[in-house]
């Protein structure tokens, strides 16, 4: 029995001392002086600054590059770091700063310590810029026709469009700012926290209708995206795990659109309302981990359980006031859906040309959201029938 | 000692035994393929000066630029963790004593075990010395995942050698990517798409190169939750759901880009009807209502369904059921 045991041990053995990390261990007494290392322990880098001249700003070229408007442009870029002898560090970077696609970052910290960032960006998402419209109060919640329109069936025959038409622009700017900080603790331990706040402003088409009749109308875009990540990991000599919260909330400063009907249609509605995307938030925890007993069997894996919920207040069924009060069921959805996803990966190298690979996944969305029946109003026209029933 | 009561006992365990050598026989030939890379440098040996020897030939002046490792982390002594506070180039690079000897007449120099021509140790061992350090977090998942199955290498993408690396400067990383991921660069240049052609977006701001329990190697759990890290307006959970939607945006949608507006894969009524029928709603474009006589079909004017059925990404309006308000 002792002959049969060292014959595999013996290999085992073989191999986890040859192995790199046996190699890089055996020697830790090498910190030898260096006469001809050119190290460099001085702030270097650029500054830039220049001019630029934009003839024409057509969507097609300004689109994400940052123009929002033709003309003369100052502009710069900066790009400066310092390391020092003891790990630390610090550095500042910034593209494009005249422009709207401007970017900049500060890090900093001491290597193998603490590392923290801080982000700042903005993108001009440029979609149209020779749209035309009748409504006043673009950007807004509400938007409203001339006070002497003439409503009419179609597009031709809505005499007094042409004298209100106006040039807007339809364009989505999105500032992103996020901050971090990561730190080890002896060799195992690290932890790391983040938060970004993703922010848009614009506007975007939209069409809005009644029954057969639609017009193409600017919503406005006004919310702010707030994402927390927070995570602890632990490193073993043959295994690691993480712990790691993601939190995603999300609020948007826009509750409605409203706007006036330019258009005559059967029960001739007034106005029309329809809902902006409602406050939501998102938390998951998630386990992940790796396991490498040797080295040609690893595995590794993660299980993660979220949760989606958003409880914004309803609007009423219709704005429609020759239609009477529409009973909710509730005031709110009270939406909670859980979430539950789960990977598993076994990997074994069994030759040098042969692996084997097994894996398998688990996904899972389960809708706990209260059902309830609720009575439609078609496009805030007329009171739909009780049946079929939409729930 | 093997009792005579035992004997029962101990033939079932000497056929477990067997069974466990055989498998053990087996990937223990991996071992073997492995230890090959050692067969070669039967006894390891670091030169006496270290980086000192090395830049003797290495310098300014040499073939291949060298020296902008000491702008990038990886030259501070400071931090005890670097190769340059252990074997300085010897630690990434293997013992270069055989490399650096004098040579005999006629005699071939020979190759630095890792990270040059001929480098003697395969490309796994290569991969093994960077992740000995970078082993934590991104890097979690690279046993099994789709580029260390590619054969990958670390320095297919990677460069130590220059003070900045542009694969780790998100402006750049997508030249790097698209060396191989031609297709995905096209996209990008697509009338519609994410903004990654002037590196406002990197490829990792979704997916996780270094490896990835998930699909596309995406750093979230599941494809919609990487959408909706920038998009939550569309992660509802809405009173009236639009089915398509929570399961998988690719659903409709190419994210990396499309020639149809808002990355779609094809435009509305053709991307609707591959799962509406016209049945109770006309939605056919081609046919005789609406055409010659004046009135063009309302369904190739404007944003076509959209144009009524505009929150097709879910509802939280008490009558938004069929998506209009």
């Amino acid at each position: 029995m002792l002959a049969l045991k060292s014959q595999w041990i013996l290999p085992f053995g073989v191999v986890l001392a040859i192995s790199p990390a046996g190699v890089m261990a055996e020697t830790d007494d090498a910190t030898e002086e260096c006469e001809a290392c050119a190290f460099d322990w001085e702030p270097r880098g650029y500054i830039k600054a220049g001019v630029l001249w934009l003839e024409d700003d057509e969507p097609e070229f300004t689109d994400y590059r940052g123009f929002e408007r033709d003309g003369l442009f100052l502009n710069g870029a900066i790009d400066v770091i310092a390391r020092n002898e003891d790990g630390t560090y610090w550095s500042l970077q910034g593209q494009n700063l005249g422009l709207g696609s401007r970017s900049a970052s500060i890090r900093g910290g001491k290597q193998g310590t603490v590392d923290y960032f801080l982000d700042y960006q903005e993108l001009n998402h440029d979609l149209y810029n020779s749209t035309k419209t009748v409504f006043s109060g673009v950007g807004s919640e509400r938007l409203t026709l001339p006070a002497d329109w003439a409503r009419g069936d179609t597009t031709k025959d809505l005499t007094g469009l042409g004298i209100a038409l106006r040039e807007i622009d339809i364009e989505l700017e999105r500032k992103t700012l996020s901050t971090g900080l990561q730190f080890f603790q002896s060799e195992n331990w690290d932890y790391n926290f983040q938060y970004t706040a993703d922010e848009r402003d614009g506007t975007r088409l939209m069409g809005g209708s009644f029954l057969l009749r639609s017009a193409i109308l600017p919503e406005p875009v006004d919310d702010i995206t707030h994402r927390f990540d927070l995570s602890v990991g632990y490193l073993a000599k043959l295994w690691q795990l993480r712990l790691a919260y993601h939190g995603s909330f999300y609020d948007n400063n826009n509750e409605s659109l409203t706007w006036d009907n330019p258009f005559t249609v059967p029960g001739d509605a007034p106005r029309g309302r329809s809902a902006a995307a409602p406050d939501n938030s998102f938390n998951r925890l998630m386990l992940s981990g790796t396991f490498r007993p040797t080295r040609w069997l690893s595995g590794s894996g993660h299980i993660a359980v979220g949760r989606l919920e958003q409880d914004q207040s309803f609007i009423p069924a219709t704005i429609n006031p020759d239609i009477g009060p529409v009973g909710l069921p509730r005031q709110d959805l009270d939406a909670k859906v859980n979430t539950l996803n789960a990977r598993l990966r076994l990997t074994g190298n069994a030759t040098r040309r042969l692996t084997l690979k097994a894996e398998g996944f688990f996904d899972e969305r389960d809708n706990d959201t209260p059902v309830d029946s609720y009575r439609q109003v078609d496009t805030d026209l007329f009171l739909a029938d009780l049946s079929p029933d939409f729930s | 000692m093997i009792r005579i009561s035992d004997r029962k006992k101990s033939y079932r365990s000497r056929l477990v035994l067997a069974g466990v050598i055989v498998l053990v026989g087996w990937f223990s030939g991996g071992i073997d393929g492995m230890a090959q890379d050692e067969a070669d440098l039967s006894t390891p040996e670091y030169t006496a000066e270290g980086a000192d020897t090395c830049l003797a030939c290495h310098d300014e002046n040499g073939e291949v630029p060298v020296m902008d490792i000491f702008k990038t982390p990886h030259a501070v002594p400071g931090d005890a963790r670097t190769p340059f506070a252990q074997h300085q180039c010897e630690s990434c690079h293997g013992p270069g004593a055989d490399h650096a000897k004098r040579l005999r007449f006629n005699q071939e120099r020979p190759p630095i075990p890792a990270f040059g021509d001929n480098a003697l140790w395969s490309k796994e061992k290569q991969n093994g010395i960077c992740l000995d350090c970078h082993q934590r977090n991104q890097r979690m998942h690279w046993d099994g995942g789709t580029h260390e199955r590619q054969d990958v290498a670390c320095t297919d993408c990677h460069q130590v050698h220059v003070s900045e690396d542009p694969v780790t400067v998100a402006r750049r990383e997508a030249e790097v990517c698209a060396d191989c991921h031609r297709n995905v660069q096209v996209q990008s240049h697509q009338m519609s798409s994410h903004p990654m052609r002037f590196g406002d977006m990197a490829c990792s701001d979704c997916h996780q190169p270094h490896g990835s329990l998930n699909t596309a190697m995406l750093k979230e759990p599941t494809l919609n939750d990487s959408c909706y890290s920038c998009h939550a307006d569309k992660r509802g959970p809405f009173l009236w759901e639009h089915a398509p939607v929570p399961d998988d945006c690719t659903n409709c949608h190419s994210p990396h880009g499309s020639n149809h507006p808002a990355l779609l894969k094809q435009r509305p009524p053709l991307l609707c009807q591959s799962c509406h029928s016209r049945i109770g709603h006309p939605s056919i474009s081609r046919t005789p209502d609406n055409l010659p006589g004046g009135r063009a079909s309302a369904f190739l004017l404007g944003g076509s369904c959209l144009n009524c059925h505009s929150k097709v990404h879910g509802s939280n309006h008490p009558s938004g059921a069929n998506l209009s308000r």
